[in-house]
C-alpha cells in the first residue's frame, strides 16, 4: 500500500514535471519525488544492479514481495498474475517459485507493515489518486504534439527525460 | 515548464524503468502495444489512475484495449508475443547507463537532473535561458 502511494505520488511528479506551473502541487510533487528515491532507494539498486549483470533475482524477489503484498493487503477482486505473456516470457518466474520461502517471508513482514498503515495510506492513496485524475482530465498535453511516449516538438533543444515505472 | 514545452523549447519523453518486476514490465509491454495505435498515452495514464490498469492484468489491459477502440486482436497478439521485449530492455539499458538508480529519475538533455522538481524546473529553465542566448547570440 505504501509503495502504491509512493509510486502515484511519484507518477504525479511525473505529470507535473513535464506539464503543471502550479506551485502547490509542485511542492507535493516534489516531496513525492524525493520520497520514491529514499524509500526505495535500496530496492531499486538491487533491481538495477540485477538487470546489468542479465540476472532478475532480486527484482523477482521485489516483484515476489510486491505481488504478495498486493494479494494480502489488499482486498483486490483478481489475484491472478499480471499477464500470461508477462509470466511466461519473464523467464525467471518459474525459478522464483523454487526460491519462495524467502520471497514469501519478505511478502508477509511487508503485508504486515502495510496493513499497519492502511488508514491514513488509504486516504493519501485516494488524495494523490484524485489530483492525477484531475491533472490528467485538465488535458495539460491538449494541442501538444504527443508521439509514443513523447510530447512536445520532437526538434525541441531541451530533452526532458523520465525514467519511471507504472507500479 | 509547460510553457516551454508548448512554445517548442523542450520536449518531454517517458521511459520504462522497470524497478518492481513483472507486473510491470507486463504495464511496459501493453503500453507500448497501445502506441502501435496511437493510444500510448492513454495507456501510460491509465497504470497511474484507472484501477483496471492498475490491477496490471492481461484481462484489465485487454479491457482497456476495448474500450479505448483498439483492435483487440492486434493489441493481444502483440502483448502475447512480447513484440516490445526488446525495446523496453534497450530504455532498461539505457537508464542504468544514464546512472538511473530509482525512480522517478530525470535527465535533461542526458544529464542527470536534480531530484527535487524546483531543481529541475530551475536546471530547465537555465537550459532555455542557455539556448535563448545561443539564439540570440
Amino acid at each position: 500500500m505504501i509503495r502504491r502511494i509512493i509510486v502515484v505520488v511519484a507518477a504525479s511528479a511525473l505529470i507535473l514535471a513535464a506539464c503543471s506551473s502550479n506551485s502547490d502541487v509542485q511542492q507535493t510533487a516534489q516531496v513525492a519525488a524525493e520520497v520514491a528515491t529514499q524509500g526505495n532507494e535500496q530496492q531499486q539498486e538491487q533491481a538495477a544492479t540485477s538487470y546489468q549483470a542479465g540476472e532478475s533475482e532480486s527484482t523477482e524477489k521485489v516483484a515476489d514481495a510486491e505481488q504478495a503484498a498486493r494479494d494480502d493487503s489488499q482486498d483486490r477482486e483478481t489475484a491472478e498474475r499480471p499477464s500470461n505473456a508477462a509470466d511466461q516470457a519473464d523467464r525467471p518466474d518459474s525459478a522464483e517459485q523454487t526460491q519462495s520461502t524467502t520471497g514469501e517471508q519478505q511478502a508477509t513482514e511487508q503485508a504486515v507493515d502495510t496493513e499497519i498503515d492502511e488508514d491514513p495510506g488509504q486516504q493519501a492513496e485516494f488524495e494523490q489518486e484524485a489530483m492525477v485524475g484531475q491533472i490528467i482530465e485538465s488535458g495539460h498535453r491538449a494541442g501538444l504534439f504527443a508521439n509514443r511516449n513523447m510530447v512536445g516538438d520532437p526538434d525541441a533543444p531541451i530533452v526532458i527525460t523520465e525514467y519511471s515505472d507504472f507500479l | 515548464m509547460e510553457e516551454l514545452i508548448h512554445s517548442g523549447i523542450a520536449r518531454y519523453e517517458y521511459r520504462h524503468f522497470i524497478i518492481f518486476g513483472s507486473a510491470s514490465q507486463f504495464a511496459a509491454m501493453a503500453t507500448e502495444c497501445a502506441g502501435d495505435q496511437g493510444a500510448w498515452w492513454e495507456f501510460h495514464d491509465a497504470y497511474l489512475i484507472d484501477a483496471r490498469a492498475r490491477s496490471f492484468t492481461r484481462a484489465g489491459a485487454l479491457e482497456l484495449a476495448r474500450d479505448e477502440g483498439l483492435d483487440v486482436a492486434q493489441f493481444t497478439q502483440c502483448i502475447d508475443n512480447e513484440e516490445h521485449r526488446d525495446r523496453i530492455l534497450q530504455m532498461q539499458q539505457q537508464a542504468i547507463a544514464d546512472g538511473a538508480r530509482g525512480t522517478p529519475t530525470f535527465l535533461i538533455n542526458g544529464r542527470m537532473a536534480a531530484r527535487s522538481l524546483d531543481g529541475i524546473i530551475e536546471q530547465v529553465h537555465d537550459a532555455a535561458e542557455a539556448v535563448e542566448n545561443q539564439e540570440g547570440g
